[in-house]
């Protein structure tokens, strides 16, 4: 390890100092929001300026280390002039009086054990297979090496003859990972490992700090047991591929527009931070685009039809300003490297029809998706389903109506992959064994999210039920 | 009633995070079973690849040959048995930054064949 190496967290600590501007009036996000929210955007930030060097200077040396952790550390201090004055927590807008604290801390302390549970389940898996699962070798280690070892023949990545390992797919993964190799100077099989945990833990805590702001802390402890009560986040945080960081970058951005529709100070900031992260999923895997499109459709009926055009045009402002590096790069990359996709190669209008009129083809995809909806958890999507019909919908419209947006989102997402599934130019049931549950685990963490973003917290619960007799009593008294 | 709808809802939640945890803490039991370097083929693959990447070129298009044959498809998948698409897998990942090519042409091979690895230029094949 060189000297050098602490240097590549200073974007880490940027992001912190960042996350610590995105302000509601007089009130600040907690360190878990902060350091959850910056470890994406140092992941996204910082694979944008890799790849820009590479672009521009070529091979990364000690110069790039020198200007890249000099960079940050002006961003880290913009981030601290920012965010410098002192402000409350977010305060929690569930009431929390009538719960039994004790319970607050019975679920604090399974969620930490099973947090803890996971990761050292993701260590055993990476002492097994340290460089990765297949498509950690056969597709993103394998690019962040020849973006390392090529020297000024980077490019070479991007070989014809290596059409095989998908050179359609986007690089923030690959060149994070390749970050760290030089800033190393070494090639540790602990710094794709380190990654792939970062993003894992950064997606649970997100999850966790998001709904603790939004709905309390109680709704982001059972959101946290929810989304580790099957152990897929942990498994395939481990295999090293780039679904876990979408995973992360989808709810990140569902994340950031819900927290800034309850902002009241200056939500601009956070529409900027959604469009951040919206873009670093684009960067991320090609479904990122698909989920790009959604949000941007559906964040345009639901802020012109609820406040008008005007503020819809203020928020895509900052929305496209936060979206900008990731899709400079992301268009550079396509137009300059990147083949057509796998998907689309060889689709023509003839086959697009065909496939698209086949029922077999609907049949066989409905019925993967049912079996894996069922087998996700052995029925935790029934009992989360369950868990909704129990307590009921948050009781204030205005909040129960926020997780609304999420969820179509993650509809439209779906529906994409369905009708990918439906004109994939792979053998049907190949392409599913191999890629549903990763596909479901893109979108999970944010599922998680939006059911409990409009789902009552258990105070709330209790309240609705001491309050319904005193209307009653209200309502029997003579007018 | 309420009050038992709510703790109906966080006793479903908590048995589901109790099957979770049993199911991880197996998992877990069954991963620390193979903990080691010498269990990743990718390890070992490394290491076999180490003794003959020195009398390759440090980069550009080298020949390569699995055990049985190989082709990449019109759909970029690389179609041949499992066994030889492990192989070659292997093999690029190993020897990067050089690009292997499965066709006929490069003037350096690698034969990556059940009984080792070996390099032969285009003339002694």
């Amino acid at each position: 390890m060189t000297t050098t190496a602490p240097l590549a967290l200073v974007p880490l600590l940027a992001g912190y100092l960042l996350a610590g501007a995105l302000r509601a009036g007089s009130t600040r996000p907690s360190r878990s929001l902060r350091l959850s929210l910056a470890f994406g955007w140092a992941a996204g930030m910082a694979s944008c300026v890799y790849f820009a060097w590479l672009i521009l200077a070529g091979r990364p040396g000690r110069a790039y280390v020198a200007t890249d952790a000099a960079l940050f550390a002006v961003l880290g201090i913009v981030g601290a002039v920012a965010g410098r004055a002192r402000g409350v927590p977010w305060p929690a807008e569930a009431g929390q009086g009538v719960w039994p604290k004790v319970v607050v801390v019975v679920l604090g302390a399974v969620a930490i054990a099973m947090a803890g549970l996971g990761v050292a389940f993701f260590v055993a898996l990476t002492l097994n297979t340290p460089h990765g699962r297949w498509d950690a070798t056969a597709v993103w280690n394998l690019r962040a090496r020849f973006l390392t070892r090529g020297g000024d023949d980077w490019a070479e990545a991007f070989h014809p003859l290596l059409a095989h390992s998908h050179l359609d797919y986007p690089l923030l993964v690959p060149l994070s990972v390749a970050r760290l190799w030089t800033y190393l100077d070494n090639e540790s099989t602990w710094a794709p490992a380190a990654l792939a945990l970062g993003f894992t833990l950064a997606t649970w805590g997100l999850l966790v700090s998001a709904l603790a702001a939004l709905r309390g802390r109680t709704q982001g402890l059972i959101g946290g047991i929810a989304l580790l009560a099957t152990p897929q986040l942990f498994e395939h945080g481990s295999y090293q591929f780039a679904d876990v960081p979408l995973a992360y970058y989808f709810l990140a951005t569902l994340a950031a527009q819900a927290l800034g529709d309850r902002a009241e100070g200056d939500p601009l900031r956070w529409k900027v931070a959604a469009g951040m992260m919206a873009g670093f999923a684009a960067w991320t895997k090609n479904e990122g685009l698909l989920f790009l499109a959604a949000v941007i459709a559906v964040r345009l009926v639901a802020v012109v039809a609820t406040r008008g055009r005007r503020a819809y045009l203020r928020e895509a402002a900052g929305f496209a300003l936060g979206l900008a590096p990731a899709f400079a790069a992301l268009v550079y990359f396509k137009l300059r490297f990147s083949p057509s996709s796998e998907l689309l190669a060889g689709l023509t209008s003839g086959t697009l029809l065909a496939k698209l009129a086949d029922p077999s083809r609907y049949g066989l995809v409905i019925r993967a998706v049912a079996s894996e909806s069922i087998q996700w958890g052995s029925g935790l999507l029934a009992a989360l389903a369950a868990y909704r019909l129990l307590l009921g919908g948050a009781p204030r419209p205005a909040v129960a109506g926020r997780g609304l947006p999420a969820a179509v989102v993650l509809a439209l997402v779906l529906a994409g992959y369905f009708f990918v599934y439906i004109t994939t130019p792979h053998y049907l049931p190949w392409h599913l064994q191999w890629s549903l549950t990763r596909l479901a685990l893109h979108v999970w963490p944010s599922a998680v999210f939006a059911l409990l973003l409009g789902t009552a917290t258990p105070a709330e619960a209790l309240a609705r039920a001491r309050a319904k007799p005193e209307a009653q009593g209200h309502a029997d008294q003579p007018r | 009633m309420n009050r038992l709808r709510v703790t109906l809802g966080l006793a479903l939640i908590l048995v589901f995070a109790a099957r979770g945890f049993v199911l991880i803490t197996w998992e877990l039991r069954l991963a620390a079973r193979g903990i080691g370097p010498e269990t990743d083929m990718v390890t070992r693959a490394e290491a076999r690849f180490r003794l003959v990447a020195d009398r390759l070129p440090p980069r550009g298009v080298v020949g390569y040959r699995a055990s049985g044959p190989l082709s990449i498809d019109r759909d970029y998948e690389i179609e041949g048995d499992d066994r030889s698409i492990g192989q070659f897998v292997l093999a690029q990942y190993a020897l990067a930054p050089r690009v292997l090519d499965l066709n006929p042409g490069p003037p350096i091979v690698v034969h990556d064949g059940l009984d080792g690895i070996r390099v032969m230029a285009e003339q002694a094949r």
